[in-house]
């Protein structure tokens, strides 16, 4: 991960600077915002509000911390805007800390070069079984709900669910071992 | 969902967004701008609003295009179509024919057979939409030619120089019923001849459901 230090100090920073940031750092912003609203269309919202805050702010921010995580925290506060004010239900303070601890361990898994958290899980995805990895794709790329996938793999809704569960059992364990496996190498 | 998986859900749900999602998304927050239609896409909604503005003026309620082959599938015998729109006839076309119809418009397919009584009355109405085109290709066109019924004007004269004389008029009403005419007795059992034109008018006023004041 590239952080401000690397690229230079805040008021050094050049429209290219924030543009290469932006490149880098999007899809985790879009990861996080997708982790807290579940919704492909609000969560590009979030995100880009709060990259346009981050530009209008760049001159505030402190180039001791991590660009990452400074945006996220911005997403973070948009999310709770959000939900105020579509009186939506919103994740508990322990939820939202526990989220921001793993986006933490994988801001420093690529700072210490351990690898890239969506490489890896891109990698992982790859390794699974036949019928957990088409019952994933149905849900996350096709974005079918459960009882639809059942249908289609006619099978209950109870085996989808549990096939989703132990995708994501298995791809959080092989996700870890990637990470910390690249640390050893 | 486990505590830690909303982090996995999260990496999962951005590994399956679709690229090319991805790349505009990216183009438009380094643009600085919010999600705004292209020049391009607003000259085409004025374009778009300008063609129905000036479509509706030229014709404000567009017709819509009804052919007839599943009634004449249905009911192979039948010759004609009758098109009934609350009680009223629209027109009655051959079953071959094709026809502007009014579109939103409720109607109630009667298909006829040769001796100009209903063979068969749909169950259900039909109403299209503005333009909505349910033609048989080739079809010659036919053309509706409302027609109204009145018990008074057009049934009740023939009651009068042909039945009264022997039944009353509620007797006779009564065998208007099931509003079939080829099950009426009003159509069916008469005792003295009537002229054709006589014994269609009342077949159709019962085809049409026997409405009377």
């Amino acid at each position: 991960m590239t952080t401000l230090g690397a690229i230079g100090t805040p008021k050094a920073l050049e429209p290219k600077g924030f543009d290469t940031l932006v490149r880098e750092q999007h899809r985790r912003l879009l990861a996080y915002a997708l982790a807290l609203t579940r919704r492909e269309d609000v969560a590009e919202d979030l995100v880009q509000d709060a990259l346009l805050i981050a530009h209008r702010d760049l001159g505030k921010f402190d180039a001791a911390r991590d660009f990452g995580a400074w945006v996220r925290g911005i997403v973070r506060m948009k999310y709770l805007e959000w939900t105020r004010s579509r009186r939506t239900e919103r994740m508990t303070e322990s939820q939202l800390e526990d989220l921001d601890a793993r986006h933490r361990e994988w801001d420093r898994a690529a700072e210490e070069g351990r690898g890239d958290a969506l490489e890896a899980l891109r990698l992982c995805r790859e390794e699974l079984g036949e019928h957990i990895a088409e019952t994933l794709d149905l849900f996350y790329a096709g974005r079918h709900s459960c009882a639809d996938i059942a249908q289609r793999l006619q099978v209950s809704e109870v085996v989808v669910r549990k096939r989703l569960q132990r995708a994501r059992d298995v791809l959080g364990d092989c996700l870890q071992k990637r990470l910390d496996a690249s640390h050893g190498s | 969902m486990d505590r830690d998986d909303f982090a996995l859900d999260g990496l999962l749900r951005e590994l399956a967004r679709d690229q090319a999602r991805d790349e505009a998304f990216l183009r438009r927050v380094l643009a600085g701008s919010r999600r705004r239609p292209s020049r391009r896409a607003y000259f085409f909604v004025a374009a778009a609003g300008l063609f129905a503005a000036v479509g509706f003026f030229l014709d404000p309620t567009p017709d819509a295009r009804l052919g007839f082959r599943p009634q004449a599938c249905l009911v192979p015998e039948a010759k004609t179509i009758r098109l009934i729109s609350k009680g009223e006839l629209l027109g009655e076309v051959p079953i071959d024919a094709q026809v502007r119809v009014p579109s939103g418009t409720p109607i109630l397919l009667q298909a006829v057979g040769a001796d100009g009584l209903a063979l068969w009355t749909d169950r259900r109405e039909v109403r299209l939409r503005p333009r909505e085109n349910r033609a048989v290709p080739g079809a010659p066109a036919a053309a509706l030619h409302p027609t109204s019924v009145s018990y008074r004007r057009d049934v009740q004269p023939i009651l009068d120089a042909h039945c009264v004389q022997c039944h009353a008029e509620e007797e006779l009403l009564a065998n208007a019923k099931p509003y079939s005419a080829r099950q009426s007795a009003l159509v069916t059992q008469t005792h003295r001849l009537l002229a054709s034109s006589d014994r269609r008018q009342l077949a159709l006023w019962v085809d049409l459901g026997a409405e009377r004041p």
